[in-house]
């Protein structure tokens, strides 16, 4: 597939739906998609998501259901903990992470924290570091992390982290989420 | 791409005829390259109608253009027909219609403003997925192929062109090849001729993909060869392996070619390590005849997920990703002629 990779401030502008969370189940049936005087069965893919951080139009807590073609969708497993920023839902009530891969992002735990990987490898996410540019300020997102009242230790390795090129695998969780908070603009 | 590893008497047959790939294989089943049965041609229809500011007939030209690039390789055997579509698709649930429809066979589907990508991966994601090609396999061969190119995104012929010529390599079996890197993307047009069409991902200058490369030639020869192939290009065969000597699994090693003890850009081959997974490191490249120097490199972090290189790179968490090598090059030159497979034995990566 050609998909664009889609920067950071770009996947929080346009995404409908912003959260991290488990997946809980990963169930395919098929299922009549409907769409004017269209009807069409197809191969559906229904992933439960239990809700730890939602960050745009999500609340922690809440229990999505997502709807996704099987034939275009990547793999994924139950027990899985993603970051996703989701396209608003389709007429036929499917829907992707935005762009597909750059925002589809899997959470690990590296040994030294969790490390976020979306499927483009995290490339293009932003320039350089990510207080030279791309509209990320630094104050906002020092602030962002403050707000989940996280510890001193936990915000200052987020300002060392943000230094560093994000061309490569591992972004840390909490520089994505305190990055992505920052960008947020509140209703 | 999928794999499934299986032992069996037929995959010593297919092996013993393997002479290794370019940029590399889309699928891997039993050990062996998923191919199309290329005995008769592969049928596809054309979708009718616009795509975005081209009126028909032009995407449709576009099109069998695009499949005729691969078809016109002169050391391959491919013949493809095409028939019109006899309708317009519009909706995303034709499109799922028609794309379940195994009777229907191949089809290349123009999604005229973006109508059919918002249907299937949600509103927005119109704006940036540009198209794609997927082949449906049975068995060891590949059936059928069902190809979208988004017209809401056809804002120029050369990118819609260098699209369509890189989905329907992949349908027609063909992976991603990581080739020239610096190249890409450098605000540099006049470099990215050294690009293969089957490179991961657009460029600076997208009119550049549109032609083959002395790869992508390779890459489809060597799945579809013609008498012609061995009279053209030979092997250089090896087994990557790290200095404990576990094999190497999902790097890629290229072979550049040395003109006048220059390596010449254009004349540079890939094929990643274990690239048909026998957990060996096995690597063959397809080369023109000539003298090559050869490297090994880890595939990039970026290109995983929908811009895989080769069969360890689909999930982050992906062999090609684990404990990456440093590039190395390889000592001395190698000199390769037409039908030859030069075997270098163990390769130590660093």
């Amino acid at each position: 597939m050609d998909a664009r990779s889609l920067k950071l401030q770009q996947l929080v502008e346009e995404a409908d739906r912003i959260f991290r969370g488990k997946v809980v189940s990963v169930e395919e049936q098929t299922a009549v998609l409907a769409q004017g005087d269209d009807r069409v069965e197809a191969l559906v893919r229904e992933v439960t998501i239990a809700v730890d951080e939602g960050l745009k139009n999500v609340k922690a807590g809440d229990r999505l259901v997502v709807k996704q073609l099987v034939s275009v969708s990547a793999p994924l497993q139950a027990g899985e903990e993603v970051f996703w920023f989701l396209a608003e839902d389709s007429e036929l009530g499917l829907t992707q992470p935005l762009g597909v891969y750059s925002g589809d992002f899997r959470i690990q735990d590296s040994g030294a924290g969790k490390v976020a990987n979306n499927l483009r490898g995290n490339a293009g996410l932003w320039e350089d570091s990510l207080w030279t540019g791309d509209g990320f300020v630094r104050q906002d997102v020092l602030r962002a992390a403050r707000t989940l009242e996280w510890s001193a230790a936990r915000v200052e390795s987020i300002e060392k982290q943000a230094v560093q090129r994000p061309d490569n695998r591992g972004i840390s969780l909490d520089l994505l989420v305190a990055a992505t908070r920052s960008l947020i603009k509140s209703p | 791409m999928t794999s499934r590893l299986f032992v069996s008497l037929s995959i010593v047959v297919v092996l013993a005829q393997s002479l290794g790939t370019a940029g590399g294989p889309l699928q891997v089943e039993q050990g062996a390259p998923v191919l199309w049965n290329v005995a008769q041609p592969i049928a596809y229809w054309i979708d009718g109608g616009p795509l975005g500011q081209f009126p028909e007939p032009v995407p449709q030209r576009f099109a069998s253009d695009a499949f005729d690039t691969w078809a016109k390789v002169p050391t391959a055997s491919l013949t493809l027909s095409a028939a019109r579509l006899p309708e317009d698709v519009r909706t995303a649930a034709r499109y799922i219609a028609l794309e379940k429809d195994r009777r229907r066979g191949s089809v290349v589907v123009f999604d005229n403003v973006g109508d059919i990508v918002r249907g299937i991966y949600g509103k927005g994601n119109e704006k940036h997925i540009l198209g794609f090609a997927t082949p449906r396999l049975s068995g060891q061969h590949f059936t059928r192929f069902t190809a979208l190119m988004n017209g809401f995104l056809a804002r120029d012929a050369a990118t819609v062109r260098s699209t369509m010529v890189h989905e329907f390599g992949h349908a027609l079996g063909l992976d991603h090849a990581q080739i020239n890197v610096p190249f890409a993307g450098n605000g540099n047009t006049n470099d990215d001729q050294y690009l293969p069409t089957m490179y991961p991902t657009s460029t600076d200058d997208d009119a550049t993909l549109i032609d083959l490369n002395p790869d992508d030639e390779a890459a489809v020869s060597r799945l579809y060869p013609n008498a012609a192939f061995a009279r053209s290009f030979g092997t250089i065969r090896g087994r990557l392996v790290r200095a404990d000597g576990r094999p190497v699994l999902g790097a890629n090693v290229v072979a550049s070619a040395l003109v006048g003890g220059t390596e010449d850009p254009m004349q540079r081959y890939a094929c990643v390590s274990d690239y048909l997974m026998h957990a060996d490191g096995t690597f063959e490249i397809i080369v023109r005849p000539g003298t090559y120097r050869l490297g090994a490199e880890a595939v990039l972090p970026k290109f995983g997920g929908g811009s895989s290189v080769g069969p360890y790179a689909e999930k982050s968490s992906g062999e090609s990703f684990r404990n990456p090598i440093r590039p190395t090059t390889f000592p001395g030159t190698h000199v390769v002629t037409a039908g030859a497979v030069l075997d270098l034995g163990v390769l130590t990566a660093r």
